[in-house]
């Protein structure tokens, strides 16, 4: 929004004659605490110049032309305030005291409180990017990732991956995924509360050439941020019970330093889901130098050691046995809630950085950062043990009703379920003791941990600069270097002897290299244990060119990407291709995007984007069974010699229409994007015969096209000085364009028949898989939202919000959708009961109703306010957030076995959580 | 306020708010106490359960709370036993034991061998079932009768558990043969018979059948016989039986619908370490063969399929490792057995001799097969030796090179290739005893070719008995004039009448009539493509007219696909006979078999061959309700097929 605005400003700055030469000043005061306000930026609308307040507040524009002017002053935690300004031959105007009104409701709230609930689902691709936009200024940005984004509704259904995230240069997005872990910086609300720049959707970035769903890059300079102090107390039912947040920041200091610390800790004993827990603090460090008035240094650490559990997904029949917040990973130990499934990360990141105001038109920022640490995720591993979940299929009511059992069995598992939690939640004294049994052999069960443990250094340049004929050009290069380290490791025995490296259900050893029989203690690594080296640079540029009423921004990238594997297991089922180094990957990428601006008057703007750009495939996607082997689909029997392990493309376009009058400011947006040769993966077990899960692997399906195609409507209306109203609307589809192809990579296909000891890809043939016309499952594709807030002068508030989800739909299982549907089974299921099988779920519309007030006060040199947000208030529990088919019934020989199955392995859900309430407290001076 | 007042000031209060006392639970564990039935007390005894059984000759239901227990001396952690444990009264001279049913795998992990578990009786039934006293659920079968079976699994925590004795293994009852088993034995306890072995026709053979559990029989010194039985989900498997003599310990236990006679016992064990027969084999006095024990053969024919898979011990032949410890073993694929040596992954460098022994006198020439895999140099060499006897020392004979004079397999240097033909050797040459030497020397880092070796041969002329045409062993003979159609259209000259024959689901769409293709340029079916499934491709009805008696169906092929076909004889529409192709090369005779099978490749090399299916054992097919299915045709899935068929006939 930033640059809509400094674009109008340009473009109007053309029109206007230069007559007189007058001087503009003032002086911007806090309403509240009548303080002056330091370090807030003053632009004058219709020439684009910015100037920043000083210490006093006090600001001015000199050799200002006759004419008309907008002053607008914006600043973090500041509602944007604008005065009109009149110029018409006085040599001085003096405008005193202007006053702005800090922004409570953006206080403590931040960007970070919100996604922590869709966290929770972060072991799919659910985790939502819209958090991000909530300090966006553009009305449907902003309202999308507050209101709706609360209930996953993510802007424009990109998945997270799309969204680009830097800090002082280093993108934070994972190799392995190219997601973010927002948990990285989770708590450090007063560090991240305003990035320097967030852009949505393919807008043009001043620091990265992006994907289709935006850019946000933190400055972590304690010069932009607030000085003094800061305290805040948060109350909650959301993941996480209590935060306390303390910030200090010596601002700029006479002596050029400035400084600045944060701490936060967020925990719960027990969050509203049964049997979850969480626990995680963050520190930033921020230590700035400014040298002289060209060059200044920055240094910053930050991190956020985090350990929480989480919850399963559940089928209809176990939140009907036992309510919405069941959650299957907990059982009783020492009398306490004990979670099989904790995640553990901190991953700290440091960044030096370097501005370099080379003259008055050009900076440079050059940046290195490393970033280290391990993000590891637990669960119950086994050998020669039984799956231990409540959840395991046979536990089930309806796997009683599928083999028939008499009415009074089924009956009596369902009271066990609803009173007996040895049966209904883990039973770990049954596991201790099954361990017990094996005395000193190897345990039957152990907690283990998934490990990535990460290194990544990065460097990045980027030089802006202001030519003579008035273009804006960027230009930035930027180098990062991962190296990941991923194995499993034993975290607890569980009165167990040892355990073994041993794969018992292909009866092959993980590792034929080491002693067969090495017994595995708590700490060691087993199973898989490997490396990934990644390397990216990229090169991007950026003009922006006045062409009278037009503004036009073209972009282009160029990327290189490496990636090979080292394996330190050699694999019995995979002797030549899982220890030591794969053949690199290397990948080209290019990019250009464009953006027309026009300015038809001072209050109505069209504004076009269009980008077509390339992406290399993450590394989850290169090695689709990484943990055993280093095949690519691109190296298996039977696309010997193929070239389908391509980079994905996107082609994305948007054009909206802009009204920015006094009282009403709207956007208009409809946008078109196409995703292709996309990758998608999940693990799971698929039943290929009668029901006996014969295949454990890897569900790869590529050479996907998508296609997103919807309209954006934002509208924000003051009614009164007190009263604004504000409308979103979101109406999109989001399908699958194509019939992509279907490989299923499983250690299970591994062993070649006609000789133990060689090997195939471990892959099965491609097969089509028929998801065309498939709604993508990510979230509502139509979200909207009605909203009134009232803001009484005495400094306190309420607003009530109403949001309406609709069209969202459940993740399509891919093999299903293959031919081998049909199994031996054809001819006896009718095509109607086939095709009302394979038909794709849509959840449920459902209306939520969102609530906030709060009060600020002034107590001499203190300042402190309080907020409530209610989410949910009418605590509808009806509404499915997300989920996903179960795998297990691969074809319909499985349904023809057994036809009650299909309640067995029903597809399992998330439920949005009801009622939830976050209070805030916050005390600065 | 100046900075440093306003540090201190948040200090203080970030260590207020820290102080906000919040304890998330960190992951120290103490350890849960053993979970065990200190409160259970045992009310009745197995005796008394027992009597009870045998007093009603029914099933029970038990109401009240009667509490059982005994001694676990099965254990499933090998697989040999699968959701059953057996327990015993006492742990020395058991008068009783019963089989508690569960429907739970790992059940070790539960009840591990040696502990004391108790069974609450309540909700639960015992009865016999099959000759044992066994306690579970009941349930009705297939024929309609009410059985003992296993308890549901959410049942079993809550009626069987460990009571708190430490483990305690009991002591296997000592018999000294098997007929003193047979006057005293108890079923479900621990027994160790002494002074046993495996009969000789065991001999060679695996614990268990790749796919199905089977009994192995155990023999006295007397000559009593018992059957050991194995499942073929037990770790040990595919391990060769002991060839020695000695003791075994087992659960004994018996299979029977009525009463139980000697010939319905069953043997179990528990893992291998059950086995000790570390003595030399008694009566037929089998040691190993001394130098000259060998048989020299001047007509042989070898294709392995008498041998186990794995095996690496032949009577017949010397299997020597001169370096290293591999060998040349037993491998199968698609159903066609043949000895591999490979280096691959080879601990060391190799060199491992398959010596056949060979009367040259009368011997007039030698031929074999062979194929190679993962080709990465030459590793076999063929020679032959005058002067050495098996079991001698090879360092002492002189090995004649005859490695050139044969066409060898060679050159895939990715997966495997397909057998051939060496070409015959003349042995006429040679005279007085010797051997034939198939030499494989590899290392893992360097050459590691796979070889593989069928099909030996060796033919005396002046023996008539001892031809073995080309493919050796069992050859089709071509169908005689007078062979009926085996269905409606059976040689794809008339498309439409061979679709009007065939049962309601038709046809597959990537098997279609392809003309000038078939024998002598007639019309051929021909199925091009990648099924999906292990489809149908066609499946015919009964034609009129068909022989009521018959020895065999025969038809012609070619082509090749990297699945083989299954095919279909129906004695009434669920029933049928499962004949699998397997690895097709040539032409061949087939066996009907106990499922359907699509491992295997075919490969005619573009010539025609004949495929004959025996029913010199079948005499129910359908032939007679001509609305009835007579025949199928099925193929593998996510394979490559490209094959024709034709003139399908039976008589």
């Amino acid at each position: 929004m930033n640059k809509l605005l400094l674009t109008m400003a340009i473009l109007i700055f053309t029109t206007v004659n230069l007559l007189g030469q007058t001087k503009i000043s003032g002086i911007v005061k806090d309403d509240s605490t009548e303080k002056e306000i330091y370090n807030l930026n003053v632009l004058m609308l219709e020439t684009g110049e910015s100037v920043r307040t000083d210490r006093i507040g006090y600001f001015q524009f000199v050799d200002v032309a006759e004419g008309t002017y907008t002053l607008q002053i914006t600043g973090i935690g500041y509602q944007p305030t604008e005065r009109i300004v009149e110029v018409d031959g006085n040599t001085h105007i003096d405008l005193g005291d202007l006053f702005v009104t800090y922004n409570p409701a953006n206080v403590g709230m931040g960007i970070i409180t919100l996604t922590d609930d869709e966290l929770e689902a972060d072991e799919t691709s659910s985790q939502s990017s819209a958090g991000l936009l909530q300090s966006s200024r553009d009305i449907f940005n902003r309202t999308a990732a507050f209101e709706l984004g609360a209930y996953w509704f993510k802007v424009r259904g990109y998945d997270n991956k799309y969204s680009d995230v830097f800090f002082d240069g280093v993108r934070m997005n994972k190799i392995n995924n190219d997601r973010v872990n927002f948990g990285n910086w989770g708590g450090l609300n007063d560090v991240t509360r305003w990035p320097a720049e967030q852009t949505t959707g393919i807008d043009p970035s001043d620091y990265a050439f992006g994907s289709a769903g935006g850019v946000t890059y933190f400055d972590t300079r304690p010069s932009r941020m607030r000085k003094g102090t800061s305290l805040a107390y948060s109350f909650t039912n959301r993941s996480y019970n209590q935060r306390v947040l303390a910030t200090y920041n010596t601002g700029l200091m006479d002596n050029g330093w400035a400084i600045m610390g944060s701490f936060a800790r967020r925990w719960a004993e027990e969050g509203v889901i049964d049997g979850t827990f969480y626990d995680s603090w963050a520190y930033f460090l921020g230590i700035e130098k400014k040298i002289n008035n060209r060059h200044t240094i920055n240094f910053s650490a930050l991190g956020s050691p985090t350990r929480r559990s989480t919850n399963s997904p559940n089928t209809q029949e176990v939140y009907d046995l036992m309510g919405k917040d069941y959650n299957a990973y907990w059982g009783w130990q020492d009398g306490e809630k004990r979670s099989e499934r904790i995640r553990e990360f901190h991953q700290p990141l440091f960044t030096i950085s370097h501005h370099w105001d080379i003259s008055n038109n050009s900076k440079l920022l050059t940046s290195v950062g490393f970033q280290f640490g391990k993000d590891s995720r637990s669960r119950l591993d086994w050998y020669r043990a039984n799956n231990p979940s409540p959840l395991y299929y046979r536990n089930l009511p309806s796997y009683y009703q599928a083999i028939d059992a008499p009415q009074s069995k089924i009956d009596e598992v369902i009271y066990l379920w609803q009173n007996d939690q040895n049966y209904s939640q883990l039973d770990w004294d049954a596991i201790y003791n099954a361990n017990y049994s094996r005395g000193e052999g190897g345990a039957a069960y152990v907690v283990a941990a998934d490990v990535a443990d990460d290194q990544t250094i990065s460097f990045s340049s980027l030089f802006n600069t202001r030519t003579k004929s008035g273009i804006k050009l960027t230009t930035g290069v930027r180098y990062q270097n991962t190296k990941s380290h991923l194995y499993r490791e034993v975290l607890d025995l569980l009165g167990g002897n040892h355990f073994v490296n041993h794969n018992s259900f292909q009866n092959v050893y993980y590792n034929v290299d080491e002693d067969q029989g090495r017994k595995v203690y708590e700490g060691d690594k087993y199973q898989y244990n490997y490396d990934i080296s990644h390397q990216r640079a990229d090169l991007f540029a950026q003009a922006e060119i006045e062409l009278n009423k037009f503004l036009l921004t073209l972009g282009g990238k160029l990327a290189y990407t490496s990636v090979y594997r080292d394996g330190h297991y050699r694999h019995e089922q995979y002797l030549d291709r899982s220890k030591g180094k794969s053949k690199t990957y290397d990948f080209w990428d290019f990019g250009g995007k464009m953006q027309l601006l026009y300015e038809l008057n001072a209050r109505n703007f069209f504004q076009l984007n269009t980008m077509y750009s390339t992406f290399a495939p993450t590394v989850d996607e290169i090695f689709p069974n990484a943990r055993s082997n280093d095949y690519t689909i691109d190296e298996n029997n039977f696309t010997q010699g193929g070239n389908d392990l391509v980079s994905s493309k996107i082609w994305s376009s948007d054009i909206s229409y802009i009204l920015r009058a006094p009282r009403v400011k709207a956007r208009v947006t409809g946008f078109y994007t196409k995703f292709m040769d996309e990758y998608e993966k999940n693990f799971g077990y698929i039943d290929e015969g009668q029901g006996t899960a014969n295949l454990f692997g890897a569900e790869y399906v590529h050479g996907i096209d998508k296609e997103f195609i919807g309209g954006e409507l934002g509208f924000e209306a003051q009614l009164s000085t007190t009263i604004t109203l504000s409308a979103v609307a979101s109406v999109g589809q989001y399908i699958y364009a194509n019939n992509p192809t279907y490989q299923r990579f499983s250690d299970s296909y591994s062993i070649n028949e006609q000789d133990l000891t060689s090997i195939t890809a471990g892959a099965t043939a491609p097969m089509t898989t028929y998801l065309k016309n498939y709604k993508i499952a990510n979230g509502p594709q139509q979200g909207f939202s009605l909203g009134i807030q009232y803001r009484d002068p005495k400094f306190w508030w309420i607003g009530a919000t109403g949001n309406y989800m609709a069209a969202n739909y459940l993740d399509p299982a891919p093999y299903r959708r293959t031919s081998a549907i049909w199994g031996q089974s054809a001819g006896l299921f009718t095509e109607e009961f086939v095709r009302d099988y394979l038909a794709q779920e849509k959840f449920s519309d459902e209306f939520m109703l969102n609530i906030n007030f709060g009060k600020t006060f002034r107590m001499g040199k203190y300042f402190m306010g309080i907020s409530a947000n209610i989410n949910n208030v009418l605590d509808n529990r009806d509404y499915v957030t997300g989920g996903f088919e179960q795998t297990r019934i691969g074809n319909l020989d499985v349904l023809n076995d057994r036809p009650g199955y299909q309640q067995v392995f029903a597809p399992r859900y998330w439920y949005d959580r009801g009622r939830s309430y976050f209070i805030n407290v916050f005390f600065r001076f | 306020m100046n900075t440093i007042k306003n540090l201190k000031l948040t200090l203080i209060a970030v260590l207020v708010l820290f102080s906000i006392n919040s304890c998330v639970k960190d992951d120290d564990w103490s350890l849960p106490p053993v979970q065990c039935a200190d409160d259970w007390t045992t009310n009745m005894t197995l005796e008394e359960l027992f009597a009870m059984v045998d007093a009603t000759g029914e099933i029970l239901t038990f109401e009240e709370e009667k509490i059982i227990e005994g001694y676990v001396v099965s254990s499933d952690s090998t697989g040999n036993f699968f959701k059953t444990v057996s327990i015993q009264n006492s742990l020395t001279n058991p008068t009783h034991g019963i089989q508690v049913e569960m429907d739970r795998t790992n059940l070790f992990n539960n009840f591990p061998l040696g502990s004391k578990i108790k069974v609450n009786l309540k909700g639960l039934n015992a009865g016999y079932d099959r000759g044992m006293l066994k306690v579970g659920e009941t349930y009705v079968d297939g024929g309609g009768n009410v059985r003992v079976g296993r308890m549901a699994e959410f049942k079993i925590d809550n009626h069987v558990v460990r009571s708190c004795d430490m483990i305690e293994n009991p002591i296997p009852v000592e018999f000294d043969n098997i007929s003193e088993v047979f006057a005293s034995g108890v079923f479900n306890t621990l027994i160790t018979i002494h002074n046993v072995q495996f009969a000789d026709s065991q001999l060679g053979l695996n614990y268990a059948e790749t796919n199905q559990t089977v009994d192995r029989i155990l023999e006295d010194e007397q000559g009593n016989t018992i059957k050991l039985r194995n499942s073929n989900f037990a770790s040990f498997a595919d391990e060769q039986l002991p060839e020695g003599s000695g003791s075994i310990t087992v659960v004994l236990s018996a299979y029977s619908s009525g009463s139980i006679t000697p010939s319905t016992y069953q043997l179990y064990i528990r893992d291998t370490n059950d086995v000790n027969f570390d003595q030399p084999r008694f009566g037929d006095g089998g040691t190993d063969p001394e130098p000259g024990d060998y048989e020299q053969f001047a007509c042989l024919f070898e294709n392995f399929e008498s041998y186990a898979v794995d095996t690496d011990n032949f009577n017949k032949y010397e299997n020597l490792a001169l370096t290293g410890d591999r060998k040349w073993r037993v491998t199968e694929f698609g159903g066609n057995k043949y000895i591999q040596a490979t280096a691959y992954n080879a601990s060391s460098s190799m060199s491992a001799y398959f010596i056949v022994p060979v009367d040259f006198t009368n011997a007039d020439a030698f031929s074999f097969k062979s194929n190679d895999g993962h080709y990465n140099g030459d590793a076999l060499k063929v020679y032959y030796s005058t002067n050495y006897t098996p079991g001698g020392n090879i360092d002492n004979a002189t090995l004649v090179d005859i490695t050139s004079s044969f066409n060898i397999a060679t050159g895939t240097t990715s997966g495997y290739g397909t057998f051939v033909d060496s070409g015959e050797y003349d042995l006429s040459g040679l005279s007085g005893e010797g051997v034939i030497i198939f030499a494989y020397t590899g290392s893992p880092t360097g050459v590691t070719t796979t070889y593989q070796i069928d099909d030996i041969k060796i033919i005396d002329n002046d023996d008539a008995n001892c031809d073995f045409g080309n493919g050796g062993g069992d050859d089709p003979t071509p169908p005689s004039e007078d062979a009926t159609p085996l269905f409606v259209g059976h040689d794809f000259e008339d498309w439409n009448s061979f679709i009007g024959g065939l049962n309601s689901f038709g046809i597959k769409s990537y098997a279609n009539q392809s003309t000038g293709t078939g024998i002598d340029g007639s019309s051929s079916l021909h199925i091009l493509g990648t099924p999906a499934g292990n489809d149908y491709v066609f499946t015919t009805l009964a034609p009129e007219g068909l022989p009521s008696t018959y020895s065999k169906v025969s038809f012609y092929m070619k082509g090749n696909s990297e699945k083989s076909v299954s095919l279909n004889l129906y004695i009434d529409d669920s029933n049928y006979y499962k004949f699998n192709l397997g690895t097709i090369t040539s032409s061949a005779v087939i066996q009907d078999s106990g499922n359907n099978q699509y491992a295997g490749t075919i490969n005619t090399n573009g010539e025609w061959v004949l495929i004959e299916l025996d029913l010199s054992n079948i005499s129910d097919l359908n032939v007679s309700n001509t609305s009835g299915n007579l025949f199928a045709l099925k193929v593998g899935k996510d394979a490559n097929y490209d094959l024709h068929f034709d003139n399908f006939v039976i008589e």
